[in-house]
């Protein structure tokens, strides 16, 4: 597992009063009750935490595994 | 339409929350002991103030809500959320069905919404140099993030609106609903208004403006005086209140409790200075509330004053009650300012009075003016000095006088035979 899927499970946890052990990469963020309101609110939070920026356009996510690749990316592009 | 035709609308729930402690029972209960709320400032601010004292809300309050749900709004929606589902459940009303929902409305004051929210955007931006403000920044600054989070709450779908009259906006907000019920618009509304301001900008613009109290340094809790004669302006107040309003025939068919029926609302406009109160426009409010309630000038036995404890306020004020009621009746009505002990809340203030002098009506015992030891000559109409009294209060009236020149006054009464 990546160490930013780590880092956001600990961060998710946190945030929504979970057990890591209950989140894994397929958990939706339906599933912990984030609407697209609290979408916006959790990516402006990781934005400041992982120090990168995700354009508007790419913030169509299901799952942790998909936030935690768009952080990938967002990171690898801030590196070029 | 002859007046049979419309609805008479009735209290049947009250909630508050100021400096004087949580709980519409808690306001009265400090108001007939005279006692009051104020404090010296603490509260941390972004930039120093020079704010000596203010009516805080001290509690840690719950507010039974998901916190990254409540998290999107101000505390100013908070604290109205606070009020409105303890006047929801002190007036009982239970399951609506959808036809009920859609006949019941929100209507809320606030002088100037979510300043917390916007002052911390502010201090992000310009104190700590981010390039951005969070993501609910709006849903908090909006003025109409109280009534939004009532009506996601409550599943009312009838209208949602707010009025920001400055110091009258929840006097507006309790009269149009009255208004709604009265006309068929509603059958029932939650009606009250919510202000939380001690930010730096906020303080030092009300600094700025020259109307706050110089602090009492040998009681600070007495540094606002309403119609002393060493008054020296008014002590800003954080807070909330709310009120159910129903029509009588929905109260009656749920067998609630009727606190008290609101039968006149009388507004005007100065008209001629944007913050100098101006008697004649008072003097028309109250005299439009008592022509809609259709009683007499000698029938109002209480009235809970605007009363500021400004210079020109507090005669300003005294001249409307003569002007309104002729100079024998003015006399003898027992007149208070219970902002002496709750501050001035400002956008709250027209509710949380109401709240207060609804009981007042109630429970027989009008509040008095605290602090009131040397009355001003000028200032010479029956204020209930320093005590409560003992008073069959059949009718009341509540008076809201705002910036801007907007007048507002409520008549209340026991609930009428017919």
């Amino acid at each position: 597992m990546s160490d930013t899927l780590n880092t956001l499970f600990e961060l998710v946890a946190e945030r929504f009063g979970k057990k890591i052990e209950e989140l894994s990469p397929e958990t939706t963020l339906d599933s912990l009750g984030i609407d697209s309101l609290g979408k916006i609110e959790l990516i402006f939070d990781l934005e400041d935490h992982f120090k990168v920026r995700i354009p508007n356009e790419n913030t169509k996510i299901e799952t942790l595994a998909e936030v935690a690749m768009l952080l990938d990316t967002a990171n690898e592009k801030k590196e070029l | 339409m002859r007046r049979k035709n419309f609805s008479r609308v009735v209290v049947t729930g009250l909630g508050a929350v100021s400096g004087l402690g949580v709980g519409a029972a808690v306001q009265f209960r400090q108001a007939i002991e005279c006692k009051s709320g104020i404090a010296a400032f603490s509260r941390s601010t972004a930039l120093p103030v020079d704010l000596a004292c203010a009516s805080l809300i001290k509690e840690n309050l719950f507010y039974d809500l998901d916190p990254s749900f409540l998290s999107m709004f101000d505390r100013t929606a908070h604290l109205s959320w606070l009020v409105a589902s303890e006047a929801l459940q002190h007036s009982g009303i239970g399951y609506l069905n959808e036809e009920d929902l859609e006949k019941s409305g929100i209507y809320w004051g606030t002088g100037f919404g979510g300043s917390n929210t916007i002052d911390s955007a502010y201090q992000d931006l310009y104190l700590n140099h981010k390039q951005r403000v969070r993501p609910f920044t709006i849903i908090g600054v909006m003025a109409n993030g109280s009534a939004g989070l009532l009506s996601i709450q409550t599943g009312f779908k009838g209208p949602s609106i707010t009025y920001s009259t400055a110091c009258a906006s929840s006097s507006h907000a309790v009269g149009e609903a009255y208004r709604s019920i009265k006309y068929g618009v509603c059958d029932r509304a939650i009606a009250g208004g919510s202000e939380s301001l001690f930010n730096a900008g906020p303080i030092k613009a009300w600094e700025a403006l020259r109307t706050l109290a110089i602090p009492d340094r040998d009681n600070i809790a007495s540094s606002c005086k309403p119609f002393s004669k060493n008054r020296s302006g008014f002590v800003l107040g954080e807070g909330a209140a709310a009120l159910v309003l129903e029509s009588l025939e929905s109260a009656l068919n749920r067998g609630a409790p009727i606190l008290g029926e609101i039968i006149g609302y009388g507004t005007s406009t100065d008209a001629i200075h944007i913050t100098k109160p101006c008697s004649v426009g008072q003097s028309k409010a109250m005299l439009s509330s008592m022509i809609e309630a259709g009683i007499n000038h000698s029938e109002v036995s209480y009235i809970n004053a605007h009363g500021t404890a400004t210079e020109v306020g507090d005669i300003a004020e005294t001249n409307s009650i003569k002007l309104a009621f002729g100079l024998d009746a003015a006399k003898k009505i027992a007149v208070s300012s219970t902002k002496a002990i709750h501050g001035h809340t400002l956008g709250a203030a027209g509710a949380l009075e109401l709240v207060i002098t609804l009981q007042a009506l109630e429970n027989g015992i009008a509040p008095g003016t605290a602090f009131l030891e040397t009355a001003d000559p000028e200032c010479d109409l029956n204020y209930l000095p320093l005590e409560s009294i003992d008073l069959n209060i059949p009718v009341a009236m509540s008076n809201s006088f705002a910036f801007g020149g907007s007048n507002v006054s409520i008549t209340v009464s026991k609930l009428r035979e017919n």
